[in-house]
């Protein structure tokens, strides 16, 4: 099962993630197994989603909360080949934007989770400390969702990050909730919509019409850095093409250069990633950037070290406030960098950083 | 290595020729065991089942890629064939009602089916039953990940027929599939992948570097922990040690007190994160 239309396979054709296992026996293909709880037979969307899955263990249950928080589950194994989950989501549906995600300078600033967990694998993730699962679930309720969207809209406007999650244009060729969300989009200007990506899906984007109030986040990281931390993602040049053709179809693109992970030649790979978006993007077309460095809860990091011990993981990190990251030095020092660089092409304005960076601040 | 658990010895007598075991001792259940597996007859019913897992894995802890297996015979409703043997993908307690899904991370050669665990045999099953899988799969899961934990039910009577169920029918059953559900485990062990953990000569180098700055428990745990990430990063962590202590000029193991080692720590770390 290819998961989108794009050719930007998160698993292969068979639907088997791309694990380096060298010469160890082959785990079972993605989503070959889909646990479908009792309530969410009913939906249509489950049975256009089981419909795209032939040949899958399809396992009722009760509630999906009795597979994917089952405790001591293999999170790192399951994120190789994960199984489905089909639920239907319960109120509330709506969640306050959290302090370490960016507002953009929005007021109400809230984010949606109608799927849990992403088919990319990214050492860093922030899902891997927040879920006890590598499996993915798709609540098939969406109406539910915009139903209380379209409360609050009553009351005012709304900035939702939909993908936050989740990379919901990976997950198109499954699920449709792109265009579902794009429709509702369009009938309700007063919500504007955030899908923060790092695939290429590019013929599942440009099928959807353009709407003003969509917001394609795409997030760009240099090659050798999504080589070595972002596994399965589409490499940098496809996730700019991404970028330039949905800028040339006139829709909202936000580039996210978050988190930013610090190396021993960070200046250089980063100085790269900027001159290519320079280079290769009509970039006074873009409606803003976002630059941060990695931070994470400190709970997260405790699971993520427990689980999957690795470079970006066990890394000693600062703590400050609950929250892990890089040494205050190091990520001012980061961030300035990025700054300097951007700022030769885009307006200040147009530049939201993680924390905020005194002006002048020298490298 | 393999935990292979089963409910009586027809059972076990395939798993215990098959392995030529020795039994070790067990007081809920008998604990057989031999170089590469260990064997846990429990008994029948799912209170002396937990009891006999729980008792086993404390007294034999299992490392982090060894598999648990339960096996043993089940009954089926007509339609089911005796002798089919069956991959268990979800377990539920009759009593309690709760469910619970081990997680089949490879594809099975056998068909795959949901399991109803009884605490009295069953005259006339509507689902596969027996009566020690789910408290199996509900011990077993406190110590040890959902993948790890296998169950294989063979269908061995109908709930009417199994009273003439013998003792040399029953470990026929178990036999004809045994080396089939070995085979599935012992693949699966060898898929998982090791736990990085720190080299010899990383961890011996480190332990140098505590001795040289007089390192209290949390200042060696932090050492430990920089050495480990060097590692993880592609560095040769011994070496950068070396380093560390040959620019720093400390050659005298007890040339710092502890105050002084912290503020050397501080700069070992920076030097880590150059």
């Amino acid at each position: 099962m290819c998961l989108n239309s794009s050719g930007n396979t998160a698993f292969d054709k068979t639907g088997t993630a791309c694990p380096e296992t060298g010469n160890r026996p082959a785990l079972r293909r993605a989503l070959s197994r889909v646990y479908v709880e009792e309530g969410a037979y009913a939906y249509e969307r489950t049975q256009s989603i089981l419909g795209r899955l032939p040949g899958s263990t399809v396992i009722p249950i009760k509630d999906y909360k009795n597979v994917f928080n089952r405790p001591n589950q293999p999170a790192a194994m399951q994120k190789q080949a994960p199984a489905l989950i089909l639920a239907v989501l319960k109120p509330p549906y709506l969640y306050p934007g959290a302090a370490v995600c960016q507002d953009f300078g929005e007021r109400h600033f809230f984010y949606t989770s109608c799927v849990m967990n992403c088919p990319y694998d990214c050492e860093y993730c922030y899902l891997q400390g927040m879920y006890p699962s590598g499996d993915i679930v798709i609540f098939v309720n969406l109406e539910d969702v915009f139903r209380e969207i379209s409360e609050v809209l009553k009351e005012h406007p709304l900035y939702l990050c939909i993908s936050f999650d989740t990379d919901l244009p990976a997950l198109e060729g499954l699920t449709g909730f792109l265009s579902d969300w794009t429709d509702f989009a369009r009938k309700n200007p007063s919500l504007l919509l955030e899908v923060r990506t790092k695939s290429a899906a590019l013929s599942a984007i440009s099928k959807l019409p353009v709407t003003g109030n969509m917001i394609f986040a795409v997030t760009v990281s240099p090659d050798r850095i999504s080589r070595r931390f972002e596994h399965r993602t589409p490499p940098l040049a496809d996730r700019l093409n991404l970028a330039r053709t949905a800028l040339s179809q006139g829709r909202q693109v936000r580039l996210c250069f978050d988190p930013m992970i610090r190396t021993e030649d960070f200046e250089t790979l980063y100085g790269e990633l900027f001159e290519q978006v320079r280079t290769s993007l009509p970039t006074e077309r873009l409606r803003d950037v976002s630059v941060g460095t990695f931070r994470i809860s400190a709970d997260y990091l405790k699971r993520m070290r427990r689980n999957r011990p690795c470079e970006v993981t066990v890394y000693p990190y600062t703590n400050t406030d609950g929250v892990y990251g890089y040494e205050p030095e190091h990520v001012r020092q980061m961030l300035a960098f990025a700054r300097e660089k951007l700022t030769g092409f885009l307006p200040k304005e147009k530049i939201f950083f993680s924390e905020e960076l005194p002006e002048g601040q020298p490298l | 290595m393999l935990y292979l658990f089963t409910a009586i010895h027809p059972e076990a007598a395939p798993v215990v020729s098959h392995y030529a075991m020795q039994k070790t001792g067990g007081h809920f259940g008998s604990i057989y065991r031999s170089d590469e597996a260990v064997l846990v007859l429990t008994g029948s019913g799912p209170v002396q089942t937990a009891a006999a897992v729980a008792e086993a894995l404390s007294c034999c802890p299992p490392g982090e890629n060894d598999i648990l297996v339960n096996l043993g015979i089940c009954g089926a409703p007509d339609g089911y064939t005796a002798g089919q043997c069956f991959r268990i993908h979800k377990l539920t307690d009759a009593g309690s009602g709760r469910d619970f899904y081990p997680d089949i991370m490879m594809p099975s050669a056998f068909p795959e089916a949901a399991l109803v665990t009884v605490s009295k045999p069953c005259p006339a099953p509507e689902t596969l039953v027996d009566m020690e899988g789910a408290a199996f799969y509900m011990t077993a899961s406190k110590l040890v990940s959902s993948d790890r934990i296998f169950v294989y039910k063979i269908v061995s009577d109908h709930g009417t027929d199994a009273a003439v169920l013998t003792p040399q029918r029953v470990t026929e059953l178990v036999g004809n599939v045994l080396q089939g559900i070995l085979s599935e485990a012992e693949q699966y062990a060898s898929a998982l992948p090791k736990q990085p953990a720190l080299s010899a000569e990383a961890q011996a180098a480190a332990e140098k570097l505590c001795e040289y700055l007089d390192a209290s428990v949390t200042m060696k745990s932090e050492i430990m922990k920089l050495a480990f990430y060097l590692e993880l990063r592609g560095a040769d962590a011994a070496e950068t040690i070396r380093s560390f202590l040959s620019e720093e000029g400390l050659s005298d193991p007890s040339g710092l007190r502890r105050k002084e080692g912290k503020h050397v720590l501080k700069q070992f770390r920076q030097y880590c994160l150059r």
